[in-house]
């Protein structure tokens, strides 16, 4: 059976408060022999809390992954625009360079006036 | 018409500015993410090795409670967030434009090749260097870097949330600012290191070693090496504690930095600049101690 995120949080916020209590349970028992089963069962508890997280952390990361599929074709449009304004960029040299030329040949011409 | 350029161009600066300040902390936080999901894997490890030895069969992988194979995707994508915001300091950056086109390809390629990993595939820029670019075509490009920039983000924001937003929540927090929910990785980090400190704990309460004055010098002596072995401990995994709290505080000012730049009021802007600065700044401070 496959558990959701939120089924999973649940469990794991369950857990947590039952371990709370039983580290609370232990540090005011008496008997060591009661404290060891006390840790033990907190151990064991733990131990489940661990197994959950293993599942909920890879169904998150599948998950982002999944909204990050969208982030790379994002990406794509990015380095498309990027491309673009190269282009704009070689469009506006070649025009200055275009003026420049003709200011080279208008200076040249002014030189050549009486 | 001067007043308005000197506008502009301050409007330049400051989006620059902001722009390389979310490249730097995003960089920083993809560092910080990737170290504290390993440590939270070494630190749980003997505790693991401990809920192994319960079964009678063995199996390597759940030593890790973190599989490593999930915290390269997470390593991954925060590539892709980090080489996202690199591109975006260089758009609004005050860089020639010659610089700009180089950097447009160079930031073309790496995005190339992060898709290639992920299985998709993205064109690269066509190399078509300018040679020539007198100052007012500086200004024209940077113009319009900072008009599109607005687009930019505004269309990458749902995508560089739901990167930030999943990596909270695994971490274990949720709201704003995160607090703490009992559950995901901080909570499993805390519980499982209390779960299995319980008698150690008991051993040492109050910072007293129970039962001293009837040991032996020598027991003594081993007590009291247990004793400043389980103080390292306990202050180490509080550091770790503070470090993940910070770094979900990061993200969380990462996120809402970022959305500033789609364009808000300029104070709102600065707001949120210096209020991911200070958060980078706590994550990179706690690095530095561990």
């Amino acid at each position: 059976m496959t558990l959701t995120n939120d089924q999973i949080t649940t469990l794991q916020s369950n857990l947590h408060a039952s371990i709370a209590n039983t580290k609370q349970s232990a540090s005011q028992c008496p008997d060591s022999t009661q404290t060891a089963q006390l840790a033990d069962k907190a151990e064991q508890m733990a131990d489940q809390e661990c197994d959950l997280e293993t599942q909920l952390f890879s169904h998150q990361t599948l998950e982002v992954s999944a909204a990050a599929g969208d982030a790379f074709d994002g990406a794509h449009g990015f380095t498309q625009q990027l491309s673009a304004m190269s282009s704009s960029l070689d469009k506006y040299s070649k025009i200055m360079d275009l003026a420049g030329k003709v200011i080279e040949a208008a200076t040249k011409l002014l030189q050549l006036l009486p | 018409m001067l007043a308005g350029c000197t506008t502009t161009r301050v409007a330049f600066e400051d989006r620059s500015k902001d722009a390389a300040t979310l490249e730097t902390s995003m960089a920083s936080i993809h560092d910080s993410t990737v170290g504290v999901l390993n440590t939270v894997n070494t630190d749980l490890m003997p505790f693991r090795a401990k809920a192994e030895s319960r079964g009678e069969t063995f199996d390597p992988d759940k030593l890790y409670v973190l599989r490593p194979a999930d915290i390269a995707v997470w390593d991954k994508l925060l590539k892709a967030l980090d080489l996202y915001c690199t591109g975006l300091s260089k758009l609004a950056g005050n860089t020639p434009a010659t610089d700009f086109t180089t950097s447009a390809e160079s930031l073309a390629s790496d995005i190339q090749s992060l898709g290639t990993m992920e299985k998709m595939t993205v064109s690269s820029t066509e190399s078509n260097c300018a040679t020539a670019v007198i100052a007012l075509g500086d200004l024209l490009i940077r113009y319009k870097a900072n008009a599109d920039l607005h687009q930019i983000v505004g269309e990458a924001t749902p995508h560089f949330n739901a990167v930030v937003d999943g990596l909270v929540a695994a971490l274990g927090f949720a709201g704003t600012p995160p607090k703490p929910q009992g559950n995901g990785i901080l909570g499993t980090y805390d519980d499982t290191f209390g779960a299995y400190n319980i008698a150690v704990d008991r051993q040492f309460q109050n910072g007293h070693i129970a039962g001293f004055a009837d040991l032996t010098p020598a027991q003594r002596e081993g007590a009291i090496q247990e004793y400043l072995t389980w103080k390292k401990a306990a202050a180490d995994h509080a550091d770790q504690d503070t470090k993940i709290a910070a770094l979900a505080s990061a993200l969380v000012k990462a996120k809402e930095a970022h959305a500033a730049l789609a364009g808000v009021s300029p104070q709102h802007l600065k707001d949120a600049y210096s209020q991911l600065v200070t958060a980078v700044k706590a994550v990179q401070q706690i690095h530095q101690k561990l």
